[in-house]
């Protein structure tokens, strides 16, 4: 714990991004435990307040609390992020590592794959099957790993297959150790600090992406509140309604820099040659 | 005449917060057209003090001390006090530095032949025909055979030779007097390296060109250089004519390095030093070579040795050289 | 070691090796051909050690790697103790390289950047039946090659040349091999370390009764480490015989060059690459 601590006071913008994701993370977390409002209990007596003593974020057109619905949001957006950058990141490891090492046929097809993949209108099919009624958590999860697992896939196949020519993996090879021993143990740690950071940067997007579907009508359904569900709030009247947006975009931006600060320090840290100062 | 005169040069490393001292108390002159080997091991401070005299020490090394240069016009330059334009004009025109990694210092997007075109153009001020014209003539006299196929060829193309001898005629596209030449053979088999070598007398002869070898083989400076600087962890432990150390190497270490040399030749088993060089960050005090020298008493651990004059242009620093004979 | 070496039984035998690469055209140039090994053949014996010398290029890297395992021949057999190890299976081959191990000339980059010296080490021990724990078997490897046991923790980018170079032999040595292939083994070292990494070679093949197949192009460091010597030019060998006689009665004028190159007292007027 404490060796994290050091890695973390190392870099600046590391230091930088960790506290401020770290403040939004613990926000989200016990905010609402604390917090004498839900985020979906409605008071139309007490709809459209501006920020105030007992609304600092003000209410919604409902008289929900912003602050409290911003919290909750906070939970889903990190969360539908968090979740659908593990799927994507494992399913790009997982596909660039069999394009590397099985190649032929089966690395051209994956890679055509990935071309076609990046290629598609990924905004277009998502609003089309969520247009058409489907609309779940689980299922924008799920269309957000399916469309950018593709970078993480290209990344790891060809750093694979540089590393893979490198001599000391032609002498891991020569020691006789199994090709499974010298995928994982040999080779993967190398790739790893490319994954971890674009993983982090992919975060970031993510969350943009989800804010964007959000916005547009078709992400999270109210009552239920990511950022962008909440953003989307504010636009009937966004200068006599302003602190239901504004809030919520300030959070969406703060995110955003956070993880790119985070993946801005990692990839200066994640150089095996930066252990010895620490 | 003298063209380069260095005099106490120092150089300290402060990047890392605390400061280590790379060079200490380097003095020399070397006169037109002869030859400098500067000797030494891995970490001995040799490439530093090739930086320091054509000016390019990365950021966070300090230099102290003077380096003097005279250049084609008699104009002299201290390159320590220099302003920046003053370098610009000596490097590549009076000063040409030819690197260890040959086949790194040449631009990979770029052909080698227009490589040292755009040098002759801007230096001499002709017009890209003429300067064409002239660099296919200078990769000829590198000793090329195919100058026409390496002229188009890109630098990733070339064998180690290759690379070697065109980086080689880009330096001397300046049309320098001091030509530094930081372990140019190093990576080179031993044909191969014994072609260069040739290849650098003969150039030397035909340009006039001062030379500054810098070199671990000591074989090497030994059929090579006029003078020789041994360096050992940052300290010149010995100076001299090639003739002299050769017949008479003053310095325990100079000693052991061409007793090494010599066993090699005449296929005896050689005698390694005891011990590994010590670091730079963390010498050990008095003489820096005591904790490997045959020779070392108590004085030699706790005190600097001074720089002793054993004979004209022959000095060595330690407190118990060898007899002169 | 004449006595010694003709009664022990051959090791390494190499019948007639060809290697061709094809050099896949680009958009620039056409398809190319290189004949890299061009029939080869050479035995060395148990406790013998033999030594390829050629200028960069050719071809006595491709032997080694072919040797290894990592470059396919394309014609020709190479059998290590009386099997061609390009005719076995994936399984039989894992186990038989343990021993036969590189020592690459590169040596810096044939540590794992992210291992420390302590994990590289027990990665090789891993394919050893264990009869020690695996940190005495660890630091009794450093001190074979001479190396203090503080280094363990350390990363290979904390290391010098000559330390890496030795955890490159200390890997090696974890496998009980029967033949070290080393590639350039001393010719980026300092005159100094080199010696010294000569006297360790040497001491090392008496108590392991190793063999070596050595690959360089610098004859008068090579005379220190081997009994045999073969000379390869543009694929083919030219002239082989024992170390001391091929050195002092070179019949091939190739030969004669190379000999004359190591030896600068004469720089003359050839100078063409």
């Amino acid at each position: 714990m404490k060796r994290i601590v050091n890695i973390i006071c190392s870099d600046k913008s590391l230091y930088a991004g960790s506290i401020l994701i770290g403040i939004i993370i613990i926000f989200s977390l016990t905010g609402p435990l604390l917090s004498p409002y839900n985020y979906s209990s409605q008071n139309l007596s007490e709809a459209l307040q501006s920020p105030s003593i007992s609304h600092p974020l003000g209410t919604d057109y409902y008289g929900r609390d912003v602050l409290a619905r911003i919290m909750h949001g906070g939970q889903i957006t990190l969360g539908i992020a968090l979740l659908a950058t593990t799927i994507a990141v494992l399913t790009g490891i997982i596909i660039g590592l069999i394009s590397a090492f099985v190649g032929g046929w089966l690395d051209r097809i994956l890679m055509r794959l990935v071309d076609i993949m990046l290629g598609f209108p990924k905004l277009f099919i998502i609003l089309l099957v969520i247009g058409m009624g489907y609309s779940s958590i689980g299922l924008i999860i799920l269309f957000l790993a399916i469309f950018s697992w593709m970078e993480i896939a290209r990344i790891v196949r060809s750093e694979v297959l540089v590393i893979r020519e490198q001599l000391y993996i032609k002498s891991a090879e020569a020691i006789g150790l199994r090709r499974r021993r010298i995928i994982f143990i040999h080779i993967l740690p190398n790739v790893m600090g490319t994954i971890i950071v674009s993983s982090v940067l992919l975060i970031s997007t993510l969350i943009l992406i989800e804010s964007s579907i959000s916005f547009l009508g078709l992400g999270v359904q109210p009552p239920n509140a990511s950022w962008g569900t909440i953003l989307t709030e504010g636009r009937i009247d966004p200068i006599g309604t302003w602190w239901i947006s504004v809030f919520s975009g300030i959070f969406i931006i703060a995110a955003i820099i956070g993880f790119n600060l985070i993946g801005d320090g990692l990839r200066n840290i994640l150089d095996p040659k930066f252990t010895e100062n620490t | 005449m003298s063209l380069l005169t260095v005099e106490n040069l120092s150089v300290i490393n402060s990047s890392s917060g605390r400061s280590i001292s790379i060079l200490k108390n380097i003095g020399f002159s070397l006169n037109s057209g002869e030859t400098l080997a500067v000797i030494g091991e891995t970490g001995s401070g040799k490439s530093m003090l090739c930086k320091s005299i054509i000016g390019l020490l990365p950021p966070g090394f300090l230099c102290s001390g003077n380096i003097h240069y005279t250049s084609s016009d008699n104009t002299k330059t201290s390159i320590i006090s220099a302003e920046k334009s003053d370098l610009l004009n000596i490097r590549g025109r009076e000063i040409g530095m030819v690197f260890q990694e040959a086949a790194a210092s040449l631009n990979p997007v770029v052909r080698c032949g227009n490589q040292i075109t755009d040098v002759l153009s801007v230096e001499s001020k002709i017009d890209k025909n003429k300067a064409k014209k002239q660099a296919r003539k200078l990769l000829e006299t590198v000793g090329l055979s195919e100058p026409e196929r390496i002229f188009h060829a890109y630098p990733h193309q070339l064998s180690g030779g290759m690379a070697q001898r065109v980086a080689l005629a880009l330096a001397l596209a300046g049309k320098p007097q001091l030509l530094i030449a930081d372990e140019p053979s190093s990576s080179l088999d031993s044909i191969t390296k014994k072609y260069y070598l040739n290849l650098l007398n003969r150039l030397k002869q035909e340009n006039n060109l001062t030379l500054i070898l810098v070199t671990h083989d000591v074989d090497e400076a030994l059929s090579f250089a006029d003078n020789i600087l041994v360096l050992y962890a940052g300290c010149m432990t010995e100076y001299g004519r090639t003739g002299a150390i050769k017949k008479a190497p003053a310095h325990p270490y100079t000693k052991a390095l061409l007793n090494i040399a010599r066993a090699l030749k005449e296929k005896d088993f050689p005698t390694p030093i005891p011990g590994e060089i010590s670091s730079l960050t963390n010498p050990p005090s008095g003489c820096r070579f005591h904790p490997r020298c045959p020779k070392a008493q108590d004085i030699c651990r706790l005190k600097e040795p001074p720089s002793i004059d054993i004979s004209d242009n022959h000095s060595v620093r330690c407190f118990f050289p060898a007899e002169t004979i | 070691m004449q006595a010694g070496t003709t009664a022990s039984k051959t090791l390494l035998q190499i019948q007639d090796l060809r290697i061709v690469y094809q050099q896949k055209n680009t958009f620039f140039t056409a398809d190319q051909t290189v004949h890299a090994v061009n029939g080869v053949s050479f035995s060395i014996r148990q406790g013998e050690s033999f030594a390829i010398v050629g200028r960069s290029g050719c071809g006595k890297t491709s032997i080694a790697m072919s040797a290894l395992g990592f470059v396919k021949p394309s014609a020709g057999a190479i059998s290590f103790m009386g099997e061609n190890i390009w005719q076995l299976n994936r399984k039989d081959l894992r186990q038989l390289r343990p021993l036969i191990q590189p020592v690459f000339q590169d040596y810096g980059n044939s540590l794992n950047p992210r291992m420390t010296v302590n994990k590289i080490i027990t990665e090789a021990l891993r394919t050893q039946p264990n009869d020690r724990t695996q940190s005495d078997a660890v630091i009794q490897l450093l001190d074979s090659v001479g190396l203090d046991s503080g280094i363990r923790l350390r990363f290979p980018h904390q290391l010098s040349g000559g330390q890496k170079q030795r955890i490159n032999i200390a890997r090696a040595l974890a496998l009980n091999p029967k033949l070290l292939i080393l590639d350039e083994p001393v010719s980026s070292q300092d005159l100094s370390a080199g010696v010294k990494l000569i006297e360790l070679l040497n001491s090392l093949k008496q108590t392991y009764e190793l063999s070596y197949l050595l690959i360089s192009h610098n004859l008068s460091t090579v005379r220190l480490l081997s009994d045999r010597i073969a000379i390869m030019k543009d694929g083919v060998f030219i002239e082989r015989g024992p170390a001391e006689t091929l050195l002092q009665h070179p019949s091939d004028n190739y030969t004669k060059e190379l000999i004359d190159a190591s030896n600068l007292t004469n720089l003359s007027k050839t100078e063409q690459a």
